[in-house]
């Protein structure tokens, strides 16, 4: 695969990541090095081996009781913006 | 009070025979941390006041004749991905500078019902990726045995808090080598437990599937302790699996290295491992042998492809656990914003060092369509290929010996240009999290320059007990200064 | 010219759980924004998700009520995109190996019966939920975030807005029955998305389909695909099909149209992956057969017995079968004794009237007091407009209705010596009504008649004052 400048703008965009217009010639021979070397993941020979195989797994579950969170001060103290109870961040236009 | 050479046992006993109490031992502790850490920034931040209202409780406890269990009024250090109420979980980084959680991680509830008093929250390299500390946003930790040195990583605070002595037991986080290799630099004791058999509630997650939580200790014993405590099953974390210790758990650590099988993958002392290692290594299984255990070679080849399908995996699980990193419910958010997708991506760009940055890009490439079969599928199916490659070996030996790192501990500074050279320098330890298998990392020798040389057993999945045994047997042998203070000439 | 639509639906529905889906957090609706919160649905660093057995538990009887396959190993996986109601920035959901498979939905449209198949059921999670303000900001509560959903795709086997309502309301109901889900698409615990795509008749091909969301209640299900075909259509019958995009298009209730509002290229690349902090889902068949025991009489199954066993028109079936607590308080009333038919006449009218007043799911009036009340009418021991007073009483008043009978006067006067003598004496008072009514002039029976009631105050049974009323007349002929 091509690693061009469109692919690292395309991944980073997909991770919400930006960079510096110098970085990203940088970041992309190091990007290239790195998944150039991972390819050699593909000289392994291996077997068709389902990664969803069960065996020796067990469901775990939990059975439906409430339990209410005790401390709501401390999952609020983290938020930096709130307005009447809600988290407030610039319009979302869809 | 001085805390050189200070062994857990030591303050059980001192405790119990009231020649200091839980409070003065802290005070000693934060003494100790104060005069050294200026220098080897082990700590990034202290929980005085907690750990204050822990050593009260616990000599209230001991003055009622009572006692919470084998750690009560203990001093530990956790490393800072580890989420403790009232205090930062940072890990290492800008994203989480306040980030205070609202709860108690399971391993922490475990510590604080043991009466464990935990003094405050080590280094660490970015969200635990990195293998120096050198990726960590707040400092640098040095090795408290050559301060020219790294420590290690990503757990380097937890293991050179204990080896500059100012702590007998931390507890760091091991996703591909992060407890093993900075124990080994730093001449500690660090045990990787079975992937499942140490709770992750709490843990900030880098590899979901790879991550465990394990202690760090100058000795095999302090190690053995402290995991009886963290360990077990947990209904917060569906990954936990359920295990209990053999009654006799400490007493089969004690009972000596005889009858073992160890193996040797000659792979593994090949080509581009440090000269110093491999004859320390080398020395060490004769050693073994002497105590009356069986040392033989065998074949497991070290392939390229291992550590490729390490760094896809953990790099995949890492892009995906990091999302949620955006700065609109906690942590890091960029000042100017004139929308959403703006506060996300400026906080995250803002937000992340670069290593974590590189990890979150690879991750995110790994998974991406049309790549997801080529990279993440291929990986987790090599995975189980690397599992049945170390069955094989286990259908006729007990443990797997071999080197912790290729490298002595390096200069500050030296490999930092290299990402890819330090991602292959994990070699040794990234298998084993794939496979899930325990391991641990101990002390086989001193280099000619005076830095720790440590060595790694590996275990069957659940067999904890019988990789401490080996290394409690080997230790006592051996002989080695415990911490940088006991150095020769320290 | 007109063409064939071609129409699948994708439905997401609220399991009607205690607690969440990955944490004890409660599901009430309603509560003050991020209340029903703790630090796993908000996606807190370190938190881990444990899946709630109950979900399990809906979810096969579910896919058991909809005739798909239950897939006895079954698995999460991580959908992963940014978005600020998404508090992990990935949604944990089922991909390649969802829960349930191979379904079908039968049921009528104009008289004719029709089965759509339904691909799969999974199970997922909800995120939370946005309101945007006039002052440029978004509000967030992760409230809903973590309530447990089922998602159900059809095939693309819907043909008009009418089959999609028709199939809607039918899946409403199966669900209501089986008491998975209240289904209530104003409190958002049924949502739907539509695809539509539209092709000449006799086709087999799919052309490109266009995705519709925001569709909040049935009715803009139906004008949204209503209005999305005729612009599909236009576009066909004018050669420029090729503007069809494949693409998420916005339905905007109040303008009346879609928008678009994701193309292709700027839709999400999930990058799925099997979710790591969650073993596989490992059902027994012990269990699936649990589930189909455990389902209650399904509204096809209540509809032909309502048919046979009571004899009531289509009509009155539908009716009370449209819900299942309807259906089962008829029952409980004609188990209390009343006539089948009039227990339908009763619920229908009178029961649904009551309903509308009333905010919850439940008709105000124990069906032991309204069999009763139904066998007073019968007795002539109260007129049916009086019971309908007696009726409404009973809501407020949880008494025997004979004795609410007695308090409120409205005792019908039932007895034929008494309404003879009061007949009698109003004929005697109104000799002018009687020579009108031997004039020929039928009206003066309604006035005498009212005179009656008046003098009974309205307590005289009506059927039989009027009866003694036209005998009396009737003797009193004049000699021809």
């Amino acid at each position: 695969m091509e690693f061009t400048r469109e692919t690292v703008e395309h991944i980073a965009k997909l991770s919400k990541l930006e960079f510096e217009e110098d970085k990203y010639d940088a970041f992309q021979k190091e990007f290239v090095k790195i998944l150039e070397h991972f390819d050699n993941l593909s000289d392994v020979q291996l077997e068709d081996v389902d990664i969803n195989d069960i065996e020796g797994k067990k469901s775990v579950l939990r059975s439906d009781d409430v339990h209410i969170f005790e401390d709501r001060e401390a999952l609020i103290r983290n938020i930096k913006k709130m307005r009447d109870g809600y988290i407030e961040i610039p319009k979302v236009v869809d | 009070m001085d805390l050189k050479g200070l062994r857990i046992k030591d303050m059980q006993s001192g405790l119990a025979e009231g020649k200091f109490t839980s409070v003065e031992l802290l005070e000693a502790v934060y003494k100790r941390i104060e005069s050294a850490d200026g220098e080897v920034g082990a700590f990034l931040s202290l929980a005085k006041e907690s750990a204050l209202e822990s050593a009260k409780e616990s000599d209230a406890r001991r003055a009622k004749g009572e006692s919470a269990g084998s750690l009560d009024g203990i001093p530990v250090a956790i490393k800072d991905n580890i989420c403790m109420k009232g205090v930062t979980a940072t890990c290492a980084s800008k994203m989480l500078e306040d980030f205070y959680p609202p709860y108690d991680a399971t391993v922490v509830k475990k510590l604080k019902k043991a009466g464990a008093v935990i003094v405050g929250k080590t280094n660490m390299d970015e969200f635990a990726m990195g293998s120096s500390t050198e990726n960590s946003y707040y400092k640098k930790t040095k090795n408290p045995w050559d301060l020219s040195k790294v420590p290690g990583g990503s757990s380097g605070g937890a293991a050179a808090s204990v080896a500059a002595g100012m702590v007998p037991i931390s507890f760091g986080s091991d996703t591909g080598g992060s407890i093993r290799q900075p124990a080994a630099f730093c001449g500690a004791v660090g045990l990787k437990p079975t992937y499942g058999r140490v709770s992750r509630y709490g843990l900030i997650a880098f590899g979901s599937s790879l991550d465990q939580i394990g202690p760090i200790a100058p000795t095999v014993e302090e190690v053995a302790l402290a995991f009886e405590v963290v360990t077990g099953m947990d209904r917060y974390d569906a990954t936990s699996i359920h295990s209990s210790l053999q009654d006799d758990f400490m007493d089969f650590v004690k009972s000596g290295a005889s009858g073992l099988r160890v193996a040797i993958p000659e792979e593994y002392l090949g080509a581009g491992l440090d000269e110093e290692i491999k004859e320390s290594v080398l020395s060490t299984a004769e050693t073994l042998k002497k105590l009356g255990a069986t040392v033989e070679y065998v074949s497991l080849p070290l392939e390229d492809a291992a550590l490729s399908a390490y760094y896809v995996v953990a790099s995949a699980e890492a892009s995906s656990n990091l999302a949620r990193f955006d700065g609109v419910r906690y942590g890091y958010r960029t000042e100017e914003f004139d929308t959403t997708d703006e506060l996300m991506i400026k906080s995250r760009s803002e937000g992340f060092g670069e290593e974590v940055k590189r990890r979150i890009m690879i991750g995110t490439y790994a998974l991406s369509s049309g790549y997801y079969d080529a990279y993440y599928k291929k990986a987790m199916q090599y995975r189980k290929s690397m599992e049945a490659a170390f069955d094989k070996i286990f259908e006729s030996y007990d443990l797997v010996l071999s080197p912790a790192s290729p490298v002595l501990p390096f200069g500050i500074g030296e490999k930092t240009d290299d990402p890819l050279a330090m991602y292959l320098a994990d070699v040794y330890t990234v298998n084993i999290n794939m496979a899930g298998l325990p391991a641990l990392a101990m002390p086989c020798g001193i280099s000619k320059a005076g830095l720790p040389i440590g060595l790694q057993f590996i275990g069957r999945k659940l067999e904890e007990a019988t990789i401490l045994k080996a290394a409690y047997g080997l230790e006592q042998a051996l002989e080695l200064p415990k911490t940088a203070l006991e150095k020769e000439g320290a | 010219m007109s063409y064939e639509a071609v129409i699948g639906l994708e439905i997401h529905v609220e399991l009607d759980t205690a607690s969440k889906i990955f944490c004890g957090c409660p599901t009430t609706f309603g509560a003050d924004p991020n209340t029903n919160v703790c630090p796993i649905c908000m996606g807190m660093p370190g938190t881990l998700p444990v899946l709630n057995e109950e979900v399990v538990k809906l979810a096969i009887k579910a896919g058991v009520a909809i005739d798909c396959d239950i897939r006895l190993t079954n698995k999460t996986d991580r959908k992963n995109y940014f978005y600020p109601d998404l508090p992990k920035a990935y949604q944990i959901s089922q991909f390649d190996m969802p829960i349930c498979e191979n379904g079908h939905v039968k049921f009528d449209v104009a008289g004719v019966e029709k089965t759509v198949g339904i691909t799969r059921i999974h199970i997922e999670e909800d995120p939370g939920k946005m309101i945007h303000t006039d002052d440029g900001v978004s509000l967030v509560d992760y409230n809903r975030s973590g309530v447990a959903l089922i998602e159900i795709v059809t095939e693309p086997d819907i043909r008009s807005a009418e089959e999609a309502l028709a199939f809607l309301k039918t899946v409403k109901s199966i669900l209501q029955y089986s008491g998975i889900s209240d289904c209530r698409m104003e409190q958002g615990s049924l949502r739907c998305d539509a695809n539509i795509s539209i092709r000449d008749f006799g086709q087999d091909i799919l052309n490109t389909k266009v995705e519709i969301k925001n569709l909040n209640s049935f009715k803009e299900v139906g004008k949204a695909l209503q209005k999305e075909y005729k612009r599909q259509s236009d576009l066909h019958r004018f050669d420029e099909a090729h503007k069809i995009k494949q693409e998420t298009r916005r339905w905007d209730a109040a303008k009346g149209r879609t928008l678009t509002m994701r193309t292709k290229e700027d839709a999400h690349d999930y990058r799925f992956f099997p979710e790591p902090d969650l073993p596989p889902i490992i059902l027994e068949k012990a269990q699936v057969e649990a589930a189909i025991h455990t389902l209650p009489e399904l509204p096809d199954a209540k509809r032909v017995r309502f048919h046979d066993a009571y004899e009531l028109s289509s009509q009155e079936v539908e009716v009370l079968i449209a819900e299942k607590f309807i259906a089962d308080y008829f029952e409980q009333v004609v188990e209390y004794g009343a006539a089948p038919k009039k227990a339908a006449n009763w619920v229908i009218v009178e029961g649904l009237r009551l309903l509308k007043s009333v905010e919850q799911e439940e008709i105000p009036v124990k069906p032991s007091h309204l069999a009763k009340l139904i066998e007073l009418v019968e007795e002539d021991t109260v007129s049916v407009t009086a019971a309908k007073e007696v009726f409404e009483a009973l809501v407020k008043h949880d008494e025997d209705p004979i004795d609410l009978i007695e308090k409120m006067g409205l005792r019908q006067n039932s007895s034929a010596d008494a309404l003879g003598e009061i007949v009698d004496s109003v004929l005697s008072a109104h000799p002018k009504a009687l020579d009108d009514y031997h004039s020929g002039r039928p009206e003066s029976v309604g006035f005498l008649m009212g005179q009656v009631m008046k003098a009974t105050k309205g307590q005289a049974n009506p059927r039989m004052a009027k009866e003694l009323l036209l005998q009396r007349l009737g003797a009193c002929a004049p000699e021809a």
